[in-house]
């Protein structure tokens, strides 16, 4: 029988942190696939305090440690995985953690979130983040318990559906309480926009990172960790844990009810969700979407992420003519909702659900896959796609379904659409790209930028393609007191702000968002939860022990926008590509956003109006020297 | 007549599967005026239909105007 464990590692945390007093751990690990060699950086406060974790840790790591436009499928590519300063603590929504690398979707920056328990069982493991360089030459998975760190044969694992390679994990290191990152068959098999599952249900999704994973032959992260993350200043949080406490049912009443499918329909109907590849204003039979409708016949339990008492997530359990649901697979958000139903002109919710379910099971991007199946439902309408056995058709669930089968495995059509919309349509022509809704070749999220034209800005600049989370919803800045208002005036911003349009009151707001937006994803932190900047200060302050003020919070975020920038310089992209494609531009005839959207020439002069606030020239390059 | 001539309806919804709220409303204000005019308080963001279109919410309401309030709740 194969020797199972391949190599083995030890380290530990610095004493304040096993004391219980520090929120960071000061080891980040660093493991070469290629070579079985394994070390720690030791990090100390001057590093938590100027990056925090998660997106910032990423970004300084890959300026820092790979070359300048290397392949992001190649070994020298780093996979980073990054809880943050706040990740694990007693905040509740700070069970969160970042994964990153260059994108094999983009070529740009892959940084995305995944909330559930993974990212807090890792700092209790000893470990503040995991660089992982190089590729491994036969499958392989890290065993992380305690400070131990074991790199084990996983060729029994390589193919299997994410669940069943959890499973098989959670048995043979004989605890079931493991928590796992892991891939599925299209990670595995390089699809350009796999996802890095965790626990099976929690993805970071966007960019592909599933694929750098496979790339360097890695199936799993195991975790499992014993120790407190504590905090440096416990009483300086005291005020936000009781706010919290005390309103969390009425502040995140919608979080509770319906988690986010309950927007699936109100989205629909004030122009928000895109539909029919962009084309149409609505969907016939959106109410069969729609979360009371839908909650009874498909949400069996709820689930939460650590420490969270929201319990937003839903669990779906279907068994009925079409299709088997498993639970264990969590269930639809409201992205995944737009994606797969209204973009691909589906009404059937059991299409949907079934259709996450695959897509948490190979381990793919639930937006990607969405919006790469309905530009190929426009591709094979138009008649562009010649000599396959099989294309997908708008509004049929059960071609979805096999699409979704057929990217994992890169099977006919499913090979070109494992690469992307982008791609595919560089492949095909002009007529299609036409059809695109892109940003730096990420598919937009189901925010339309025609109704948010912040959004549309962001999905523009944004240093990993188009993404709704580092950005500013504009319906949020047109509101009296929600957190963003509240968050804009404190910044001295006249808000609410204009539904519509790009002022420059807006470009200003959009400035300040992505950098709170920056730090939220680098502290890492529940962005559901309406946090504002006296409870970020003090959280921050009781995790790092260093008093943070407004301003550090915004010399933070902006660090990691100018990083994330000179990042995104150097790997070639240039203010040309700080744009959106074809699509963004197409107006709609009828429906509650008739005639509305950005020009190109807005959409420009809007990002060189971000360029002028950050202090950068015209070409988008900060200056050289500032930290 | 001339009573009806001034009012507009703003119908406000709910979380989905709870009551929504009409409500008639006199012209020549701000949605949120108009809410304020008549005490009622909004739980969470919303975006305006008014007459079946998406606007702001210092859309000025006139007279026979329809005005639907969506919630809208984090995406992700
Ligand atoms: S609100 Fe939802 S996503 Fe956020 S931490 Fe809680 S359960 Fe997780």
């Amino acid at each position: 029988m194969m020797e199972k464990v391949l190599q083995t590692f030890e380290s530990f945390p610095v004493q304040k942190f096993l004391d219980g007093k520090s929120a960071w751990t000061g080891q980040v690990l660093k493991v070469d696939l290629s070579s079985g060699e394994m070390r720690v950086d030791r990090q100390g406060e001057d590093f938590y305090r100027r990056y925090l974790g998660g997106r910032g840790v990423i970004l300084y790591y890959l300026l820092n440690e790979t070359p300048p436009g290397v392949d992001a499928l190649a070994a020298e590519n780093l996979l980073i995985f990054a809880p943050g300063l706040l990740t694990g603590t007693v905040l509740p929504g700070s069970g969160r953690h970042a994964v990153g690398g260059k994108s094999p979707l983009t070529g740009a920056l892959a940084s995305g979130e995944a909330g559930g328990f993974w990212g807090a069982e890792l700092k209790r493991a000893g470990y503040d983040a995991i660089v992982i360089s190089g590729k491994a030459q036969t499958p392989v998975y890290l065993w992380i318990r305690d400070g131990k760190v074991e790199i084990r044969d996983a060729s029994h694992l390589w193919g299997k559906l994410t669940a069943d390679a959890q499973d098989i994990i959670r048995a043979e290191l004989g605890d079931k309480n493991i928590r796992t990152a892991l891939i599925g068959p299209a990670g595995e098999n390089l699809v350009r926009f796999a996802s890095v599952m965790h626990d099976v249900n929690r993805a970071a999704g966007r960019s592909g990172l599933g694929a750098v994973m496979g790339s360097k032959n890695l199936k799993a992260v195991a975790v499992r960790g014993s120790m407190n993350v504590g905090l440096a200043n416990k009483e300086v949080l005291d005020e936000t844990l009781k706010w919290i406490l005390s309103g969390y049912k009425t502040m995140m009443g919608w979080a509770i009810k319906y988690g986010t499918p309950g927007s699936v329909r109100y989205n629909h109907d004030s122009g928000g969700t895109a539909i029919n590849n962009y084309r149409d204003s609505a969907l016939e039979g959106i109410e069969q979407l729609e979360a009371k409708s839908y909650f009874p016949k498909f949400v069996t339990a709820r689930d939460t992420c650590y420490r969270c008492p929201v319990r937003c997530k839903t669990v779906v359990n279907y068994r009925g003519e079409g299709a088997n649901i498993e639970g264990k697979y969590g269930g639809p958000e409201y992205e995944t909702f737009g994606a797969l139903g209204p973009l691909c002109r589906i009404n059937d919710p059991v299409a949907v659900a079934k259709a996450n379910e695959l897509c948490a099971a190979y381990g793919l991007d639930t937006i990607s896959s969405g919006g790469t199946v309905a530009f190929t439902m426009e591709c094979a309408e138009k008649g562009l796609l010649h000599g396959f056995d099989f294309v997908p058709e708008f509004g049929n669930g059960a071609s979805l379904i096999e699409s979704i089968t057929r990217i994992a495995r890169r099977e006919g059509i499913g090979d070109w659409m494992a690469e992307g919309s982008a791609r595919m349509a560089q492949k095909i022509g002009k007529n299609a790209i036409e059809m695109l809704a892109v940003a730096k070749g990420q598919e937009l999220p189901l925010h339309d930028p025609r109704m948010k034209n912040a959004t549309a800005l962001g999905y523009a600049l944004s240093p990993t393609g188009a993404d709704h989370m580092h950005n500013l919803l504009d319906n949020f800045a047109n509101f009296p007191d929600s957190d963003v208002t509240n968050r804009l005036k404190e910044m001295g911003i006249d808000a609410p702000l204009p539904l519509f349009g790009l002022s420059d009151e807006k470009i200003k707001a959009y400035m300040y968002e992505v950098a709170v937006k920056h730090v939220f994803d680098s502290a890492v932190i529940c962005q559901f939860y309406p946090y504002e900047y006296r409870h970020l200060c003090a959280a921050l302050s009781a995790a790092g022990g260093w008093e943070v003020s407004i301003q550090e919070v915004h010399q933070i975020g902006r660090r990691i926008a100018i990083m994330a920038r000179q990042y995104l310089l150097r790997e070639g992209f240039t203010v040309q590509d700080d744009t959106l494609s074809a699509r963004a531009f197409y107006r709609l005839k009828d429906g509650p956003i008739a005639g509305r959207g950005l020009t190109i020439q807005e959409l420009k002069q809007g990002v060189q109006r971000y360029f002028e606030l950050m202090g950068w020239d015209d070409r988008g390059v900060p200056p050289p020297n500032i930290s | 007549m001339k009573e009806k001539q001034i009012k507009a309806i703003i119908q406000v919804e709910r979380l989905p599967g709870e009551p929504r709220q009409s409500i008639e409303v006199v012209a020549g204000v701000t949605i949120l005026e108009a809410l304020a005019s008549v005490g009622v308080s909004l739980q969470q963001p919303v975006v305006a239909l008014v007459n079946g279109k998406t606007s702001d919410m210092n859309y000025v309401v006139r007279p026979g105007d329809y005005v639907v309030l969506l919630p809208q709740i984090a995406g992700g």
